[in-house]
């Protein structure tokens, strides 16, 4: 960890963690509201008409209809698509500043030639990163609060949330791992951010294959929202360890390749 | 001439250094040897390798193979330790635009220890630098000087500079030059890169030549002068004829209204006798050139090549 880098990235991307965070607390406070305001036959309608029933239970990982409680309600809220774009274009716009962003522009020099080992560049932009996620799953867990204390709703349990929060928040260190690992070894921030999309695009499309089609969840497991299933996590209120602990492998796995690759690279002039 | 100033201790060693980029070789067995307290030229073409040596030399870029070491730490494994004692100016000069070039250089300051709080502000004055505008705001001219500050700071035991006189107007050329000659006197080295003869001229103790990766002429400014071609002209008395000058040290020109034109390579008693041996009308002796020998070296080393690629 080096103080000198945390400062510069948080000069450089602390408006972004703070819009972020601010947009994502405002979106759940506005989600509370709409998934309250609607009726629950209208919502049951809804959510019975078949494609609708299995993609929404493809994002949240069970049915809703059989878990139709206030806190899976709000579950929703940590996988929401909008939620999701608004994290990942956070996560792989910073990472992939931080490292190949910088390669790509030829201001990295400056940095890879002073006395801080790229092992430490790499740890500290990383540490920054995951902290910032922590923030940004803080601020929905919050927003839920919020949300639901603004409409005077005391049925939804705030602890359940703040468990899903934190599978979230696992999730999102997953996603870290790639886009730190593919930002240290990129010399075009536009690879790295291509990169990770794909992968990210190619985990949700799997992910809602798989509600629809048996096949596609022979190869699930290639995909990180597999791992991630709020729904169950609210209905049990319970750690799901063995989707964390492959998440966390995996992405730990990942960034440590990142790593090895990075101190280990050439690093080209711009 | 300064070259009795610095002590015969190298800083920078390179030994048969080879980098290679698929089927290209960037630099082909190339040795070096940069003395402590020189300020050493690092000439050559465009895409001759200097740039790849020196990123080399910072841990930035691994050798294929060959070692390269500074302050005899290894390049690629000390990198970190190196780069505590070095002030690098890369030689396309990019910086995050946002910030100001006050918390550019305190960014780098507090990386360093945070020491050079004084010497910043001084460089700054003697540059004429407004360091409190945002750097999106400075001409390509103030970039390359924020990107001196940067590197002389810290006051290092060596200095790397990658092409540092670009977009630099002659006055503060004028001031590079004196306070790069004042860290060389306190005992302080500079690799200077440049493809501008005139600038290492002016300032270099010592200096390298590279051409396609390959060191083509090496030594101390003085001794290359010594061997720098003359140019002469003269005219020879009706019916009197050129004689063959010794060793091939005449290479003949196109004449010039009646005159011979050409330049002398050797030492300058051979001339005199040759030229006493022929029968004059008029005689004019230029002072030794170091362009016309860099024009030649890198000629006849592009012509080897070429000889050798039809080979």
């Amino acid at each position: 960890m080096n103080w000198v880098l945390t400062r510069k990235a948080l000069r450089d991307y602390g408006w972004l963690i703070a819009a972020a965070a601010l947009l994502l607390f405002g979106f759940v406070i506005v989600f509370v509201f709409a998934a309250t305001s609607v009726n629950i036959e209208q919502r049951l309608d809804i959510m019975k008409t078949p494609w609708v029933r299995r993609l929404i239970s493809s994002l949240i990982g069970g049915d809703i209809i059989d878990n139709f409680t206030r806190t899976g309600m709000i579950a929703f809220a940590f996988a929401h698509p909008a939620a999701w774009a608004m994290m990942l274009t956070f996560i792989i716009t910073t990472s992939s500043g931080l490292i190949a962003g910088e390669i790509d522009r030829g201001s990295f020099d400056f940095v890879a030639t002073l006395p801080i080992s790229r092992t430490r560049i790499y740890v500290t932009y990383s540490i920054v990163l995951a902290t910032a996620c922590g923030v940004l799953c803080l601020a929905i867990w919050l927003g839920a609060c919020v949300g639901l204390a603004l409409i005077g709703e005391k049925d939804a349990d705030l602890g359940t949330l703040l468990i899903v929060a934190g599978h979230l928040y696992v999730t999102c260190l997953c996603i870290v791992g790639l886009s730190m690992a593919t930002s240290g070894m990129c010399n075009r921030r536009s690879v790295a951010i291509g990169i990770c999309f794909f992968y990210v695009f190619y985990s949700f499309v799997l992910n809602v294959l798989e509600a629809f089609w048996p096949a596609a969840e022979r190869i699930g497991f290639t995909g990180f929202m597999h791992f991630y299933k709020p729904l169950p996590i609210a209905r049990d209120a319970a750690w799901q360890w063995d989707n964390l602990g492959i998440l966390m492998s995996a992405g730990l796995v990942i960034w440590v390749i990142g790593w090895l690759r990075f101190a280990r690279r050439d690093l080209p002039g711009a | 001439m300064a070259t009795a100033r610095f002590v015969r201790v190298n800083v920078i060693e390179i030994d048969r250094l080879v980098k290679t980029y698929g089927d290209l070789r960037a630099l082909d067995a190339f040795s070096l040897a940069i003395p402590k307290g020189a300020i050493f030229g690092f000439l050559g073409p465009n895409g001759a390798g200097k740039t790849t040596t020196i990123r080399i030399l910072l841990g930035l870029l691994s050798s294929s193979s060959g070692a390269s070491r500074v302050f005899g730490l290894d390049c690629w494994r000390d990198r970190t330790k190196i780069a505590a004692r070095v002030g690098y100016l890369p030689g396309d000069v990019r910086f995050l635009s946002r910030q100001s070039g006050r918390a550019f250089l305190n960014f780098c300051d507090y990386a360093r220890g945070g020491t050079s709080a004084a010497e910043m502000t001084r460089l700054a004055g003697r540059f004429q630098l407004d360091l409190d505008r945002r750097i999106r705001d400075y001409s390509r001219g103030m970039k390359q000087k924020l990107g001196l500050i940067q590197a002389l700071m810290h006051r290092p035991e060596l200095m790397i500079l990658d092409e540092p006189g670009t977009a630099l107007d002659p006055l503060v050329l004028q001031t590079l030059y004196d306070e790069l000659r004042g860290a060389a006197a306190e005992g302080r080295s500079i690799l200077f890169s440049s493809h501008t003869l005139s600038e290492v001229d002016q300032l270099c103790d010592c200096v390298a030549v590279i051409r396609a990766g390959r060191l083509v002429e090496s030594g101390a400014m003085s001794e290359l002068r010594a061997r720098a071609p003359r140019r002469i002209l003269f005219a020879l008395e009706p019916g009197a004829s050129l004689i063959e000058a010794p060793h091939g040290a005449f290479h003949r020109g196109a004449n010039a209204d009646n005159r011979i034109v050409g330049t002398w390579i050797g030492d300058t008693q051979t001339l005199l006798d040759w030229l006493r041996a022929m029968r004059l009308t008029d005689l004019e002796i230029g002072p030794p050139t170091l362009e016309e020998m860099f024009h030649r070296l890198y000629r006849d080393t592009t012509a080897a090549q070429d000889g050798g690629a039809t080979r």
